[in-house]
């Protein structure tokens, strides 16, 4: 065989499989690799801003948590985008590429629009002489309904083509994301939408439902007290019921089982005698139930809807997905840790007046990931390294 | 209806070449086995970098040089898109991670990178309207588009397309690069070295992605960054690679009228809002074709049957 070590580098680097890793040397890779990851940030953010690291740190805090309105929205966005993290985890764990979470969101979102928008123009709805809370009572479940329906349509299609004629899922969720997005900039700009001001009294924005009126709106979630932010305490907690849920799904019911196994290997599956295609079917059903489901919260907490009311969250919740190794839990920090650094960039203002953004946040997190991606190949993979100059053969 | 068509094609023209140089790359890149979803992220990059290197030319020097013009702009986008393609190779290939989830952070790397400094790019000139950077060299340097007719960019990519297919079809090297896509034990076994081959089909093709953002920006958009929609173009592009089935012959026409169809509201002016259906048609026919050639079976309509699939040699 060929010797390939040189003077620079007089090593052999050979690569095995390792045969098992445990936990704490698994979880220490993975620290090391974001810990890196971080550091390679800061220097990044002090590089570009110029500005004492502590004082980034200090304004990403106040532009997260800076007041109680902050603090609200922080967890909404929060428990949003581990929402649909946890949305598209079953597919993932089962190696079904769903990608299309962003359209799934956007058209369950879109449902619940709907719903309240051809419930304004019900004369039951606009009856002063009925109450709120029974308004509410009817419309609540119908949007409820129609968000589900809609989301799991759109992941019932691409599983029903995988499964009976192999239809590549990805490019086929990736398409569906476009048909979704054109279908809702559609009715917001040509059908019916441009008319949902009429609903709200004073409200005026095209496209909007009810929006900067949510204490006096019908279908959207009630506030505790009057307090500014309060309307986000429902879909918070409906997401942390639903965190528990997926755990326990995934980790201890058959359905979860029967995802790990078609995951590993269809072939295994199908000889264990799971019908590997209802599974599929079934998995990307509920996926696409979870994700209308967020889309549901998003319209009932902001009582609007837009083309961007997903702003590519849909692409972030399979990195927050892939990052916490399927783990509902770890999905927790990995989601905080993400909107922690979209919603704090924006107060960091640099000297020459040029503020981070968005984009700045989006940069980082990829750098983050692309550490958390790579060092899976340390943990299954180990490099023996010898410092042989020759071989024996 | 005549003088419509000959302000209509050539723009449908220029619209769709940055399609092309996408779906092109994006082809090249699938035919080794690699599925790589970071083709937005790849132009959002070769877009900044060719319009940063184009307005730090433009920054720097008083007369304009033709030639300087065409290649300090495109040197920076090939390097920006090389930096890419190999980051994505190492991750994938050496690394051995999933290749969905890298190619989706790559976009969104690619989207932030590009964004953030093209917003920055807006602050440091202090123009509020967004008209940054090399207006001034598209309109000095008569090779690139003046915005009704298509410029070098778009010719290239034409010729770029060509040479691919004909490179995929009828060199050994294309065919061999073919055989690592379908089965790459197989074409270990024949002694071709599979990661090389990946390696280069890969960064090859995202370079020329690359020029698909530096044709967005410096010809259809005119060499202005008023936040692009590249990362649409992206995706259109893989679109067409299902869409072409894997031929890049194919896509010259394909991406034209994709391209004619991004436009073609603009031209017929509609009622508002039914606009957006026109933008709905390339999606919706591109997911019937998907469905269509699977349905079919035909072996030479297939995807690459490896594609999205890792190899190491030690698993198979």
């Amino acid at each position: 065989m060929k010797n390939k070590t040189s003077f620079f580098f007089p090593f052999e680097v050979h690569i095995a499989k390792r045969d098992g890793i445990p936990a704490w040397k698994r979880w220490m890779i993975r620290s090391m690799a974001i810990l890196i990851a971080l550091l390679l940030c800061a220097l990044i953010t002090i590089l570009i801003t110029k500005l004492n690291p502590l004082t980034v740190l200090k304004s990403m805090f106040n532009g997260t948590f800076g007041s109680s309105r902050k603090i609200w929205k922080t967890c909404f966005y929060v428990m949003i985008l581990l929402g649909i993290s946890l949305a598209v985890t079953p597919a993932f764990k089962m190696r079904f590429w769903n990608i299309g979470a962003e359209g799934q969101v956007l058209i369950g979102a879109f449902a619940a629009a709907a719903c309240m928008f051809y419930a304004g123009r019900m004369s039951f709805f606009n009856d002063p002489g009925i109450s709120m809370a029974v308004k509410n009572l009817i419309l609540f479940p119908c949007m409820l309904i129609a968000s589900l329906a809609a989301g799991a349509l759109w992941g019932f299609l691409p599983a029903f083509f995988k499964s009976r004629w192999n239809t590549n899922e990805t490019l086929f969720t990736l398409m569906m994301n476009y048909v979704a997005l054109q279908i809702v900039r559609f009715m917001i700009s040509y059908r019916d939408f441009p008319k949902l001001y009429q609903w709200s009294s004073n409200g005026t924005s095209v496209g909007t439902i009810n929006k900067g009126f949510p204490s006096e709106g019908i279908g959207t979630f009630p506030k505790l007290m009057n307090k500014a932010g309060s309307q986000y305490l429902f879909p918070i907690v409906c997401i942390a019921l639903l965190t528990l849920f997926l755990y326990v799904y995934l980790k201890y019911s058959k359905h979860g089982y029967e995802i790990s196994v078609v995951g590993e290997s269809q072939r295994t599956a199908s000889y264990a005698g799971i019908k590997v295609d209802s599974v599929i079917i079934r998995t990307m059903v509920l996926s696409g139930l979870l994700c209308g489901l967020v889309g549901f919260l998003i319209v009932g907490a902001e009582g609007t809807v837009s083309h961007d009311v997903v702003d590519g969250r849909g692409y972030t919740a399979v990195m927050v997905s892939w990052m916490s190794q399927f783990n509902p839990f770890g999905m927790v920090f990995s989601s905080l840790l993400l909107v922690f650094m979209q919603f704090g960039a924006k107060e960091v203002a640099m000297p020459d007046g040029v503020s981070l953004d968005k984009n700045f946040a989006n940069m980082l997190m990829s750098i983050i990931l692309f550490f958390i991606i790579g060092c899976e190949f340390f943990i299954t993979y180990e490099l023996q390294i010898s410092r042989h100059t020759k071989r024996e053969e | 209806m005549w003088s419509f068509l000959a302000s209509f094609i050539p723009r449908a023209i220029m619209q769709g070449m940055p399609l092309l140089y996408g779906s092109t790359g994006e082809i090249l890149t699938e035919k080794s086995g690699n599925l790589n979803l970071g083709i937005p992220g790849i132009m959002f990059i070769g877009a900044i970098t060719g319009v940063s290197g184009a307005f730090i030319y433009e920054h720097s020097s008083a007369q304009m040089n033709g030639f300087l013009a065409v290649m300090i702009p495109l040197l920076c986008c090939l390097v920006g898109s090389f930096l890419m393609g190999l980051l994505y190779c190492f991750l994938t290939v050496t690394l051995r991670a999933n290749q969905n989830v890298t190619g989706l952070s790559l976009t969104i790397f690619g989207t932030g990178v590009a964004q953030f400094l093209g917003g920055s790019l807006i602050k440091i000139t202090h123009t509020q309207s967004a008209q940054v950077a090399s207006i001034t060299i598209v309109e000095t340097v008569k090779y690139y588009s003046d915005g009704n007719k298509p410029g070098w960019l778009a010719y290239s990519a034409i010729g770029i397309a060509i040479a691919v297919s004909l490179f995929l079809g009828y060199t050994r090297t294309g065919m061999q690069l073919r055989a690592v896509g379908e089965n790459p034990a197989t074409a270990d076994a024949a002694g071709i070295n599979v990661t090389r081959y990946k390696y280069l089909a890969t960064i090859i093709g995202s370079m020329i992605a690359g020029l698909g953002g530096l044709c967005f920006v410096m010809e259809c958009a005119h060499g202005t960054w008023s936040e692009p929609r590249i990362d649409q173009i992206g995706w259109l592009a893989i679109a067409l690679v299902i869409f072409t089935i894997w031929r890049p012959s194919v896509s010259i026409f394909a991406s034209i009228m994709f391209g004619g169809l991004l436009i073609l509201s603009e031209h017929l002016n509609p009622p508002i809002g039914i606009k957006e259906l026109y933008t709905l048609i390339p999606y919706v026919v591109t997911l019937l074709v998907l469905i269509i050639v699977s349905l079919r079976k035909k072996r030479e309509d297939q995807p690459p049957m490896s594609l999205g699939l890792p190899y190491f040699r030690e698993e198979r």
